[in-house]
């Protein structure tokens, strides 16, 4: 049997119309309805996990300046927004990042291309690194992130690149071949920036936290 | 590789003869032969059986003393994230990478338990006895089962990015994991209630065990060095000497006198990194072994000798190291 369904606008109007749903004197249904709506169309998706890998480590320095002056490498800077899924800013977040130098290398006894990041009052943040090289093991160049927030579900995940070889181009299509992305939407557009001497790539990476 | 480097084919006879009567350390034993190449292994601490999972989507039961194959079972996902086997080689656990978990009654080739986690498994232990498995989905918290009734007794609280590695004591009365937030952390292991945290490791830790007598534990991983831990208040007793690569799996001796240690090479790892025997009592290393491939398997025999496994195309060697 086919289901009648109710839109959420149906749905207020039911509720007020059966007495479970109380709306307060200075709001109509109609405004309580668009305003509900308003934020139903803030929602969004939460940011897919991915697993945090055998290298994290703790007690990472506040930087948002992972490569240091002749890092070789593509530099590459990363930023974002942290958001809940009602699509509420998280001003505060922290963001813990760690990712392999060019040619694929973790630190494992120091702290290069690890950081710790805090969302500012937009939850926005940045970071400028080196893209990270492929190793073996691995398929795909990636940076790991740590994000948490209070009242929120911690987010493990990992960040990868739409020009990575790997994907041929069609990241939609080709993202399985490494088997640890768990989305598509994990993998990020590229863009790159400056004139042909200081080139840089450029990745905007949007985290959306779950609440608890 | 010694033995290559003889020219004299009087000498090189003698060898043969004396390696014949007596094993001799880092020796190959035995040689299973494969359809595919093994892509999972899992040793009993019996020695008595493997279970070895290949890229053709198929679970082989071995009988490691007389080389024989046992059982064929056909897995409905061939990609298989981890294999672990109960002491007495009657239960085979194996997790893929959908997530789909599954206990083989290894007599009968019938799955006994099936569950589907959110996550594929990143560890899974039996208890001593057989009876309780520990598995830690990736990320998720680890969740212990009755065996035999098919159920689930508790799971412990979230940590955040999971557990990287899981143990029972001898008696089965404790359980420790090593947890990607880089904690140890000990449980009762009958109600999954948390007794003890150690916070000493920088990096994850990737490996635990207990001692034999079940009043340490130790832990090793990114870190790269060997701690003994106490198992009840959860304090650091020693570390040992720092070591060139991160332990990725380790395991005490049956009398506990020794642990075994294998290695990750953080560069590349996919190249074989060396396996290790270390003295609990000095902290001193007392052998190491590189093996041709990466080891797949490496277990304590009853008997105290340690053996390990490695794969080529066709085939899975089982080798002493001692």
């Amino acid at each position: 049997m086919k289901s009648e369904s109710l839109t959420r606008r149906d749905l207020l109007f039911k509720c007020a119309g059966l007495g479970s749903l109380t709306v307060i004197p200075s709001l109509s249904l109609s405004e309580a309805a668009w305003a509900w709506q308003q934020h139903d169309q803030n929602a969004r998706k939460p940011t897919a996990w991915d697993e945090i890998g055998p290298f994290y480590k703790r007690d990472a320095p506040q930087t948002s300046q992972l490569q240091r002056r002749g890092d070789p490498g593509l530099p590459v800077r990363v930023a974002g927004q942290v958001f809940d899924s009602r699509g509420d800013v998280l001003s505060g977040a922290k963001i813990e990042i760690w990712q392999a130098d060019h040619v694929g290398r973790y630190d494992l006894e120091g702290y290069d291309y690890r950081a710790m990041l805090v969302a500012d009052g937009e939850g926005k943040y940045g970071f400028d690194s080196v893209m990270p090289g492929h190793y073996p093991g691995r398929v795909c160049q990636h940076i790991h992130y740590l994000v948490r927030a209070p009242g929120h579900k911690p987010l493990t995940t990992q960040l990868y690149f739409a020009t990575d070889p790997v994907f041929e181009g069609d990241p939609q299509r080709n993202y399985t071949r490494d088997p640890l992305i768990q989305s598509s939407d994990l993998v990020r557009p590229v863009t790159l920036v400056g004139d042909p001497k200081e080139i840089h790539a450029s990745v905007n990476f949007e985290i959306v936290l779950e609440r608890l | 590789m010694l033995q290559c480097r003889v020219v004299w084919v009087v000498l090189a006879g003698a060898l043969a003869i004396a390696a014949a009567q007596t094993p001799q350390p880092n020796a190959e034993t035995t040689r299973l032969p494969l359809p595919a190449q093994a892509a999972s292994v899992a040793l009993s601490a019996s020695a008595n059986r493997a279970a070895v999972v290949c890229h053709d989507g198929k679970l082989r039961v071995w009988d490691l003393a007389e080389a024989r194959l046992l059982r064929v079972i056909a897995l409905t996902n061939g990609n298989i994230n981890y294999t672990a086997i109960s002491s007495g080689g009657r239960w085979i656990f194996t997790g893929d990478h959908s997530g789909n978990v599954v206990v083989w009654d290894s007599d009968t080739g019938q799955a006994k338990l099936q569950l589907q986690s959110q996550h594929y498994p990143s560890t899974a232990a039996f208890s001593r006895d057989g009876n309780w498995l520990a598995i830690a989905p990736m990320g998720d918290p680890v969740q212990v089962f009755d065996v035999h009734a098919g159920r689930k007794l508790y799971e412990t609280k979230a940590i955040t990015g999971g557990t990287a590695a899981v143990a029972f004591s001898r008696d089965d009365s404790l359980i420790v994991t090593a947890d990607a937030d880089t904690a140890v952390r000990v449980y009762d292991a009958r109600t999954g209630k948390l007794t003890a945290v150690n916070r000493d490791f920088l990096l994850e830790p990737l490996a635990v065990d207990f001692t034999s007598d079940g009043k340490q534990v130790i832990a090793a991983g990114a870190d790269k060095v060997l701690a003994f831990i106490d198992a009840k208040s959860g304090k650091l007793v020693r570390r040992l000497e720092k070591t060139v690569e991160p332990v990725a799996y380790l395991e005490v001796s049956p009398d506990g006198a020794f642990v075994a240690t294998v290695f990750m090479k953080a560069d590349n790892l996919v190249l074989p990194a060396p396996v290790a025997v270390w003295e609990t009592s000095s902290g001193l290393k007392k052998q190491e072994w590189l093996p041709p491939t990466v080891a797949l398997g490496t277990s304590w025999t009853r008997d105290g000798h340690l053996i390990s496994a490695d794969a080529t195309p066709d085939s899975l060697r089982i080798w002493r190291i001692r």
